[in-house]
């Protein structure tokens, strides 16, 4: 009901609704959407669901879609969507049997940062300096999960590994008491606080490829295909990134897929995106702070991020152009979108 | 609205039972089947989307290692929805809509076997007061065909003659899982399994997968001689609540089918999703389909039933029987939840 508000929307305006969430099995819940039907506009429009880790990019790419191609005069019945995540707070796992020979997450998450930063040549305190980046920034948003006050480097450095090289401090949160209300209208008529979507893309290649490196073929070619679309250079006329990372070692490998997709090969990531840098990354809010899975769509925040959107919590200045980042299993499924506060003529 | 099609289509041998293969391989040679007709390649088809459920394979994120079926390598332009493949056809079309992409591959695959079907699709219902008392899938059918008989608008050998009709059809299928000469009055001699349905009223529980390539324009001409257009699509939900609703109509179905133009011509045959002998009577009353209409001449989803597949083979059996010029113009439908609660309508035509 926010979003809609915010909007200035009722749900009589919408035509389309899109439900992104985790995977059934994680809420024992099998397609909720059924019964999630009277919160969703009392039945009266479509649902669909993806369910994904990066569903939050993926689910709202296809009301992009529909609005591209409504705009473009060969409509579908979707003239405005309205994309929304719900909260893992009622979180209840009830796989009854784990499937045999699974890795662990974390053990999923570690092995990709020596082989990450190796090639990039980062520093080996990386991940520390973007945890505490990310920290700082929540605080001024006021949906994070976290708000650390008393943040610091040494903090951070000195906070216990669940997973070797992975400190505790340098994962996100995940739990119940995640609130992922995510809402916002994608595309829509734009007279007030819309991100206008300049692309869409997703990629997703076999289970089996060389997913940990530091830089996935997947990633690269997603990338390329949302700045063709956006039509833009991403150095000259990109003012901010939302990156979804689950661990702090992940957003030296979407910087590097940044510098390739501008262009700046063989480039190392730089201290470029704290907020007063050449590319502030995660201005207010990050999957480290609040991680409802699959809300994670750094999409949607990355909207609010525009200057536009529900949350209007833009930084210090304006942002206009905007790369949302968002990734599945083991820097498998990529989901990127530019978003620009202003409409593209 | 830019021209798509439906231009191929292919299936698995439906069985109770497939022993020894596992999701991916049973996939596998379906989309091989749609690779070798259309000359297309995971590497050439332009966007890729695909229906499943994880409570099926009991397994989280399942869909993600299915999509090694079609290969995947490099990354594909990819998209899953946790419902029935004809949902993933319709977000395919919308893609198709864009006009980006020319060509789609739409999958999907059920295999039911290893577990208890009707206590597994027990968690779709509302979980905080009905799932808890566990009715299973059949059970809450029961519920709405007492109604329908309570309501005076069909009884028991209508019910039976649905089960006869459907049999008889998937004789002539060779991917059916169940066909055979039956009489309504053989059937009405059987015990009820969940009164007052009998066994014949009831899908069978199938282990099987399907996929459709869809295509737009020129492209699909040229991948088939008579490709069947997609003229009309829409999909729409009611209210979960089983007291909150007229059971014995769907609203959903007759909505979906007014946006998608079902009554603007004449229809000569419908290939509905409708598990239950009893829905098969409320979904073609709620499309208006008199009685000149074939249902379902496929045999339906009472000759094989792979959950989250089955509606999207309503789409692929409509399409295919208007590519070998057997009608004009069809109906597809597919459903979703308990009691018809979602529905999908789709018109399809040849070209003529």
């Amino acid at each position: 009901m926010r979003a809609l508000e915010d909007a200035g929307m009722t749900w009589g305006d919408i035509d389309a609704v899109v439900l992104g969430k985790a995977p059934d099995l994680f809420e024992g819940v099998m397609k909720p959407e059924l019964y999630l039907t009277d919160a969703l506009g009392g039945g009266t429009g479509p649902a669909r669901v993806h369910t994904a880790g990066s569903v939050g990019g993926s689910t709202t790419s296809s009301p992009a879609s529909c609005r591209r191609a409504s705009t473009s005069g060969s409509s579908p019945s979707p003239s405005r969507s309205s994309p929304r995540a719900r909260p893992c707070g009622r979180c209840r796992c009830r796989c009854r049997s784990p499937p045999p020979l699974v890795a662990k997450v974390r053990a999923v998450s570690s092995p990709p940062h020596p082989g990450v930063h190796a090639p990039l040549g980062a520093p080996p305190h990386i991940s520390c300096l973007v945890a505490l980046k990310d920290r700082q920034n929540a605080l001024k948003n006021p949906y994070a999960h976290l708000h650390e006050h008393d943040v610091t480097f040494e903090k951070i450095e000195e906070s216990m590994m669940p997973g070797d090289p992975i400190r505790y401090s340098e994962t996100p949160v995940v739990g119940r008491r995640a609130t992922g209300h995510l809402r916002n209208e994608a595309g829509g008529d734009a007279n007030r606080n819309a991100a206008w979507i300049l692309g869409t893309a997703m990629r997703e290649p076999t289970r089996c490829s060389p997913a940990v490196t530091s830089e996935p073929l997947a990633g690269q070619q997603c990338a390329d295909d949302v700045f063709a679309q956006a039509g833009t250079r991403p150095a000259a006329e990109i003012d901010v990134a939302e990156i979804t990372c689950r661990s702090r070692g992940t957003s030296p490998m979407a910087r590097r897929t940044w510098a390739r997709a501008e262009g700046e090969a063989g480039s190392s990531p730089r201290r470029v995106t704290a907020m007063d840098g050449d590319l502030p990354g995660q201005p207010v809010r990050r999957r480290a702070l609040h991680q409802p899975i699959s809300a994670s769509g750094t999409a949607l925040r990355g909207v609010g991020d525009t200057g536009a959107g529900p949350g209007r919590r833009a930084p210090d200045r304006r942002r206009t152009r905007l790369w949302i980042r968002a990734y599945g299993g083991g820097s498998q499924f990529f989901a990127m979108w530019v978003v620009s506060a202003t409409k593209p003529a | 609205m830019r021209d798509v099609a439906i231009v191929a289509f292919a299936q698995s041998k439906h069985e109770r039972r497939i022993e020894g293969y596992n999701e991916i391989e049973m996939m596998m040679p379906v989309v091989g089947e749609l690779w070798e007709r259309t000359g297309l390649s995971a590497d050439t088809v332009g966007f890729t989307c695909s229906g499943s459920t994880d409570f099926l394979a009991g397994q989280a994120f399942s869909f993600v290692t299915i999509l090694d079926a079609i290969g995947p390598w490099p990354p594909i332009s990819e998209s899953h929805v946790e419902m029935d493949g004809a949902w993933a056809l319709y977000e395919a079309w919308v893609k198709l809509q864009m006009g980006e992409i020319d060509t789609a591959l739409v999958y999907s695959y059920g295999k039911s076997s290893p577990g208890d079907l009707p206590k597994v699709l027990t968690t779709q219902l509302e979980p905080y007061s009905v799932a808890p008392l566990w009715p299973d899938a059949i059970s809450v059918a029961g519920l709405q065909a007492r109604a329908l008989l309570d309501s005076g608008r069909a009884t028991e050998a209508d019910l039976a003659g649905v089960a006869v009709r459907n049999r008889a059809h998937a004789k002539d299928n060779p991917k059916a899982q169940l066909a055979g000469d039956y009489t309504v009055e053989e059937i009405l001699a059987e015990p009820y399994l969940a009164n007052p349905l009998r066994k014949h009223d009831c899908p069978p529980i199938t282990d099987g997968a399907a996929a459709v390539i869809l295509a737009a324009g020129d492209v699909a001409r040229e991948l088939n001689d008579r490709p069947a257009w997609i003229r009309g699509i829409d999909h729409r939900v009611e209210a979960h609540a089983l007291g909150a609703r007229d059971l014995t109509r769907s609203a959903s179905t007759r909505l979906a089918g007014e946006k998608a133009g079902v009554g603007d011509a004449p229809v000569d045959f419908a290939e509905l999703h409708a598990p239950f002998t009893h829905q098969e009577l409320i979904v073609a009353e709620a499309l208006g389909l008199g009685d000149d209409v074939t249902v379902n001449p496929s045999g339906g989803p009472l000759a094989a039933n792979p959950v989250m597949a089955a509606g999207l083979i309503r789409l692929g059996e409509a399409a295919e029987r208007l590519s070998r010029g057997e009608g004009d113009r069809a109906v597809a439908h597919a459903t979703s939840g308990p009691c018809l609660q979602q529905n999908l309508v789709c018109v399809l035509e040849g070209e003529g």
